[in-house]
């Protein structure tokens, strides 16, 4: 392999593919990353056999080719590099820089023995809008478990998606997001993915919002989902497991609800639950007479009563719930008034944007306490 | 295509047939290999897995090809691994509950780490194998943590123990896995070892007769048979068989009299044989068949007195008797007959 590149391409581009690697690796080649040049481009690569990370940027390539070096090196060398062009080769054991009159040669190993990616399963590609991704990405995934004793599959988002419409769904018991758009592309048929949670926010983090994301299952059981914007790639292994049947725990329909000022709400509920204590932050609403009141108690920290005026629909309801998931619901709301529906006090409650939102429909569902 | 496959292991016959008769949809999801130490059951396991995760056309418990892209990294060495592949060799603990989440593959791999690393798909997308060799767990909870994968296996994972004390399993374990028994090597399997890792054939052979049915127990004899008590006494028997001036008895120390008089009891014996049978005879100790055929024949009464020497010599260690005097005895014994 040798390429002539510039040497703030290649140093983003490894600084950018090298944050996956781990430090503590029992397997010398994942302490490195795979570099591979092909048409005018390099593609660096780098994972931690969960999560891969892919930064491709352009480059003369004289002789295509691929070699692999240690990451936290290499990419230690290259951010310490003047601004200007390089020239890089390698070999199955040598990767030689020419940078001006500095020549450095990094000991690497042969690039064959780098773990390969599986191929692209057939019929299971589509394109999202990358804002679009982002916002379903932030919609959800708070609300997926992060207790590894429930299990891989609560601590994943699903991804459901029936010709170009696309389901986001996270939950852990408690509560419940799902976040609903069109994609693009949409495929022939429709599709599950458990996709780990961390996975995802690394590419509300890495992938550009302004493009089109393209998303590809991997594998023959679709065993990694891969998320490419532009130069850059994401790519995760799947959980393994069957997603719980949602739509059981979002009542059918609801015969009350209240249309609330979201950061009135957010407030009341932030200083009650001080007051709440240890209780499962628990705070009571009672509706009445266009009115929510909002009050926590405890024997060692005292009491709370605030008043919210709200435009009540159906009858009056007393109803409780944890706060700190409330406000956390809340947070993701992003309209001035906030629509939440009951269904007596000890069914799931709906909590949605009182107004329709441009790019997606966001729902969620919170249990109840008993009070 | 199956004709290009392998299966490369020596002796384990019984196993090999066991695999066979088995494909990659009928194989079950949980085997114990148990057997003496240095039998071959990791080396057995490590192949059944480079078997079973082959992409050749045909391959699976029959063999691997050796050059797809997944048996390129079973035998690329140490840098890598096969993703689909874990390996944990010794006690296995809990893990750290509070330890960042990510998928973590630390210095010590624990029973944490694999229920997540096993939650998710496989990474190429086909079978997944988990051995874990010489099997233990540091407390009851590390061994529990795994129990969920042996009672609901993730489809297409095969998980590969072994152990030479299944005793010393929880029962609980135990009895989620299949038995594969692994006998001992016979000597001529453990020198065809011993020649692949890169001995010569006369430390090969000699390996395989202290082997005792272990390959392992063989190399590490193989590796102190320069510094032991077995060359040292064996120096010295022949010092004395030659009737040279009294040898300095090293090896007669309080600690060692025991074993080195089990060794000059091994060589007398092998000098009596040639003696009385000739050529053609079995050594116990054929890596000094030279040397003990240049020493003279003697004859069956003499041979007899010194054997009876020699346990008599044995008798009188066991008492308070100062160890070099009975060294002096035993060297007496032997330049009498010479």
């Amino acid at each position: 392999m040798k390429v002539i590149c510039s040497t703030k391409d290649i140093a983003s581009a490894v600084g950018a593919a090298s944050k996956v690697v781990n430090a503590h690796t029992t397997v010398p080649i994942l302490s490195n990353v795979l570099l591979q040049a092909e048409d005018g481009k390099v593609s660096v690569r780098a994972t931690d056999l969960e999560l891969t990370l892919e930064q491709g940027f352009a480059a003369e390539v004289a002789e295509p080719g691929s070699v692999t070096v240690p990451a936290k090196l290499f990419s230690t060398y290259l951010a310490n590099l003047a601004a200007g062009t390089m020239e890089l080769s390698g070999t199955a054991t040598r990767a030689s820089v020419k940078c001006g009159k500095s020549n450095y040669d990094f000991h690497a190993l042969p690039a064959d023995e780098y773990p390969p990616l599986p191929a692209v399963a057939r019929g299971s590609h589509f394109t999202i809008n990358g804002k679009r991704l982002r916002d379903g990405i932030e919609a959800t995934i708070f609300a997926a478990s992060n207790e590894e004793a429930r299990g891989a599959v609560l601590m994943g988002t699903l991804f459901e998606i029936d010709g170009t419409a696309l389901t986001m769904v996270a939950t852990d018991g408690y509560r419940l997001a799902k976040f609903q758009t069109t994609l693009e592309d949409g495929i022939s048929g429709s599709e599950r993915y458990i996709v780990p949670s961390r996975a995802l926010s690394e590419a509300a983090r890495n992938l550009s919002a302004g493009e089109t994301i393209a998303v590809s299952a991997l594998g023959p059981q679709s065993n990694q989902l891969q998320m490419t914007a532009g130069d850059a790639a994401i790519t995760v292994r799947l959980v393994d497991g069957q997603y719980p049947n949602y739509q059981q725990v979002i009542p059918a329909k609801f015969d009350r609800s209240v249309k609330v000022n979201t950061s009135a709400l957010i407030g009341c509920l932030r200083r009650a639950e001080l007051v709440a204590g240890d209780r499962a932050s628990m705070v009571k609403l009672a509706i009445s007479g266009q009115t929510l009141v909002v009050t926590a108690s405890s024997d060692v920290s005292g009491t709370a009563y605030e008043e919210i005026e709200v435009e009540q629909t159906g009858e009056d309801l007393t109803i409780a719930f944890n706060a700190r998931y409330l406000v956390d619901i809340l947070n993701h709301v992003k309209t001035p008034q906030t629509a939440i529906e009951f269904l007596g006090p000890l069914s799931p409650a709906a909590i949605r944007p009182a107004e329709p939102v441009e790019g997606g429909e966001q729902l969620y569902v919170l249990m109840p306490l008993r009070q | 295509m199956s004709g290009d496959l392998t299966f490369d292991v020596i002796g384990a016959q019984g196993p090999r047939r066991f695999f066979q008769a088995l494909t990659r949809d009928t194989i079950a999801h949980a085997y114990l290999f148990t057997g003496p130490g240095g039998t071959g059951k990791k080396t057995f396991a490590r192949r059944l897995a480079q078997a079973l995760l082959c992409r050749a056309p045909g391959a699976g418990t029959a063999g691997y090809d050796g050059t797809c892209d997944s048996c390129r990294l079973f035998s690329a060495g140490e840098d890598t691994r096969n993703p689909d592949f874990i390996e944990h060799t010794g006690v296995m603990k809990i893990g750290d509950p509070d330890k960042p989440l990510g998928f973590y593959e630390g210095d010590d791999l624990t029973s944490r780490d694999l229920v997540r690393n096993l939650s998710l798909q496989s990474y190429l997308g086909g079978m997944r194998v988990l051995l874990l060799g010489d099997v233990s767990f540091a407390t009851p909870e590390s061994a529990n943590a795994l129990l969920k994968i042996l009672e609901e296996p993730p489809a297409g994972l095969v998980m590969l123990m072994t152990t030479s004390a299944p005793d010393r399993l929880l029962e609980t374990i135990r009895s989620r896995a299949i038995d594969v028994r692994f006998p001992s090597l016979a000597p001529a399997e453990i020198r065809e070892i011993l020649i692949r890792r890169g001995f010569d054939e006369e430390r090969a052979a000699l390996g395989a007769t202290l082997g005792g049915g272990s390959a392992t127990r063989a190399m590490a004899a193989l590796d102190e048979e320069e510094e032991s008590l077995r060359s040292q006494v064996a120096a010295w028997f022949f010092s004395a068989a030659a009737g040279g001036d009294a040898p300095e008895q090293s090896w007669a120390t309080r600690e060692t009299l025991a074993e080195g008089l089990e060794i000059v009891k091994t060589l007398a014996r092998d000098w009596v044989a040639l003696g009385v049978a000739g050529e053609g005879v079995r050594l116990s100790a054929p890596d000094y068949g030279t040397q003990l055929r240049d020493l003279a024949p003697m004859e069956s009464r003499a041979a007899v007195a010194m054997l009876a020497s020699l346990d008599e010599a044995q008798r009188i260690a066991r008492s308070n008797v100062p160890p070099s005097l009975v060294g002096e005895m035993v060297r007496m014994a032997i330049t009498r007959v010479a």
